[in-house]
């Protein structure tokens, strides 16, 4: 870019093309449409460009926003401060998220040229944590985005309201040793297990815990803790880590996920015997979300969907569940309410254990949702529409995966196909002839496995 | 009588199956002619429209506010989204290629670039629109106020007024 060209002379400027200034001449609804596609941030940014863009974020259809990750904590430094100190406050801490999100949907409305906002397309928004004084402020968006859409442009919806990785088992290339549950302490092993648990102790500094976080906001509001210690009982417990998870720990696992224990390296034993688990806020999607005509696209990472009994939502068409923590059936009844559904990815549900998907569906996703043990897909719509299939989580059983109905029995249409398998290398011939079989399900006119 | 307005609707029906192939004349100002079928005429939902309204089809559609340059560029669009409906995802992902080249092309001259995001506007080309707005918001991205400003020849004229409040809103967000 030419910085050192003068701006009174843009005219042959590389970017500016002939004849001055032509962006700036270009329709409100096109610089809108342009800022749609930046964060939000940057797209009211823009206000400071010139009089033209004073109020070109009023024309914004999308608002997409990010909360930062946490500073990393600089634990050299907090070394040098007693325990229970630390160094000195920012005096002027960035507002709370939540807040930024409601800002900038009213930026929408500012005085801009006397028209209207138009139609909200897409709002897009993904917090590093939640917490339940953020609840109502979250309902807010919800509902602001549900009444601002427009049925005849639809709209997009995406919540992520905790950051998290998708999976706590870390790739590893070796052989399972004496796969026993717990000893992930023990660096009894060669040196590749000495290297792993001294990256597991680096990596799980990485950003703020959300027991932190917690704490943290429990010393802003002093009332109601917004996490509690229930008795470890397993039907108490959301994310409930199920035994397999615990033992891919010798080698396999990366950290924790962040959620359910906020100190060092803990043996599943040790776990077990503190007698409380950690349990994370989580956000219940206000029922009016079920019968939002316009709703295209809906995404809602660690949420609760408590979906009503009346689900209507016509124009559905992608559906993305990030570990939401409600029952399996739940689930099934949110995906069987949407007759227009062509793209499902379920990520991380742990608590989904059967899916029946509705014809129709173009794209099926599963990501380690380790609990599932059979998905049944009803290609029974002629054509056959099913095309795309992505899954990833431990070595499926014969009977995981049944493709029903239709003329043409099991191959379909799938003509992509994508399995990943995380966690240790398989190696077992028995785990072997499980891939193989599940493979050939697809085997019939897939072009690539 | 009611026969023949089914018969009507049979014909208006075989009408609706035969466009695909039925030939739209389009017109720049400059009075050039171009014939596009109407699968790639009805790209735009202007042009749709006013198809669905039983405009004069045969006499052509006269676009007072499209270049010829630009409106080649615009059927070349068209023309590749229209005419064939992608099934298969090789035939997606060619698609998408074309799209990357064909917005490559137009990003290398800025000013034509503006030409065809206002035809597409105008036009009400949704795809076309998104693929040239997204490429100037990829230019934009990343970049300070002032050297957006370098990078479009934008002239800066906010009083100080303006910078107040600009600032007293950002305060707040």
């Amino acid at each position: 870019m030419d910085l050192d060209q003068p701006q009174t002379m843009p005219v042959s400027a590389g970017g500016g093309g002939g004849g001055g200034d032509r962006l700036s001449k270009l329709s409100d609804g096109v610089l809108g449409h342009i800022l749609s596609f930046l964060p939000a941030k940057e797209a009211a940014r823009a206000a400071v460009l010139s009089s033209r863009w004073r109020h070109t974020f009023g024309a914004v259809h999308t608002v997409s926003l990010v909360e930062p990750d946490p500073p990393v904590v600089d634990h050299d430094e907090l070394a040098g401060y007693s325990p229970g100190w630390g160094p000195p406050r920012d005096p002027n801490p960035p507002p709370p998220f939540t807040n930024v999100v409601i800002a900038a949907l009213l930026a929408r409305h500012r005085r801009w040229r006397g028209g209207a906002a138009p139609p909200l397309r897409a709002l897009r928004v993904s917090t590093v944590g939640y917490c339940r004084r953020d609840a109502s402020l979250v309902d807010q968006w919800i509902a602001y985005a549900v009444n601002q859409a427009d049925p005849a442009v639809g709209l997009d919806l995406d919540l992520r309201l905790r950051r998290e990785p998708l999976c706590d088992k870390a790739y590893s290339l070796r052989r399972r040793r004496g796969a026993s549950a717990d000893h992930a302490d023990q660096d009894t092993d060669d040196d590749d297990d000495d290297e792993d648990a001294s990256r597991k102790r680096r990596r799980r500094w990485r950003s703020r815990s959300p027991v932190e976080y917690a704490s943290i906001e429990d010393a802003n509001l002093g009332l109601s803790p917004p996490y509690m210690y229930i008795p470890r009982s397993p039907s108490l417990s959301p994310p409930p880590p199920p035994p397999p998870r615990r033992s891919c720990s010798p080698q396999g696992c990366d950290e924790d996920d962040d959620d359910d224990d906020d100190e060092d390296v803990i043996s599943s034993d040790e776990k077990s015997t503190r007698g409380y688990d950690y349990t994370p806020a989580v956000h219940a999607v206000p029922s009016g979300l079920f019968s939002c005509a316009a709703l295209r696209s809906l995404s809602l990472g660690h949420c609760l969907l408590a979906p009503p009994a009346a689900i209507a939502l016509p124009s559905l068409e992608t559906l993305l569940l990030a570990r939401v923590s409600d029952a399996g059936s739940d689930v099934q009844c949110l995906i069987s309410g949407c007759p227009r559904l062509a793209d499902l990815t379920l990520e991380a549900c742990a608590t989904v254990t059967a899916l029946t998907t509705v014809a129709g569906l173009r794209r099926l996703a599963l990501r380690c949702c380790h609990a599932l043990r059979a998905v049944a897909v009803d290609a029974s719509s002629e054509p056959p529409r099913l095309q795309a299939f992505e899954y990833r989580g431990s070595v499926p059983d014969d009977t995981f995966l049944t493709i029903h109905g239709g003329a043409s029995s099991p191959p379909t249409t799938v003509s992509y196909c994508m399995i990943d398998i995380c966690g240790e290398e398989v190696t077992s011939s028995s785990e072997f002839a499980k891939l193989r079989a599940f493979l050939r399900l697809f085997a019939g006119n897939a072009s690539s496995g | 009588m009611a026969s023949g307005s089914g018969a009507a609707a049979a014909a208006a029906d075989a009408e609706e199956k035969e466009s695909g192939s039925r030939m739209i004349t389009l017109t720049s100002n400059e009075g050039k002619a171009f014939v596009v079928t109407e699968a790639s005429a009805r790209q735009s939902a202007t042009i749709r429209s006013m198809v669905d309204d039983g405009g004069c089809v045969d006499k052509g559609f006269p676009l007072p506010n499209v270049d010829s340059k630009t409106l080649a560029r615009v059927i070349q669009y068209s023309d590749e989204h229209g005419n064939k409906e992608p099934h298969t995802v090789d035939e997606r992902a060619a698609l998408a290629k074309f799209d990357r080249d064909f917005i490559a092309e137009l990003d290398a001259d800025k000013a034509f670039l503006y030409d065809v995001t206002m035809a597409a506007n105008y036009l009400h080309i949704q795809g076309l629109l998104a693929l040239t707005t997204q490429c100037v918001a990829d230019t934009i991205k990343g970049k300070t106020p002032e050297e957006i400003r370098t990078a479009f020849g934008i002239e800066y004229d906010l009083t100080a007024q303006d910078e107040k409040e600009i600032k007293e809103e950002d305060t707040h967000a």
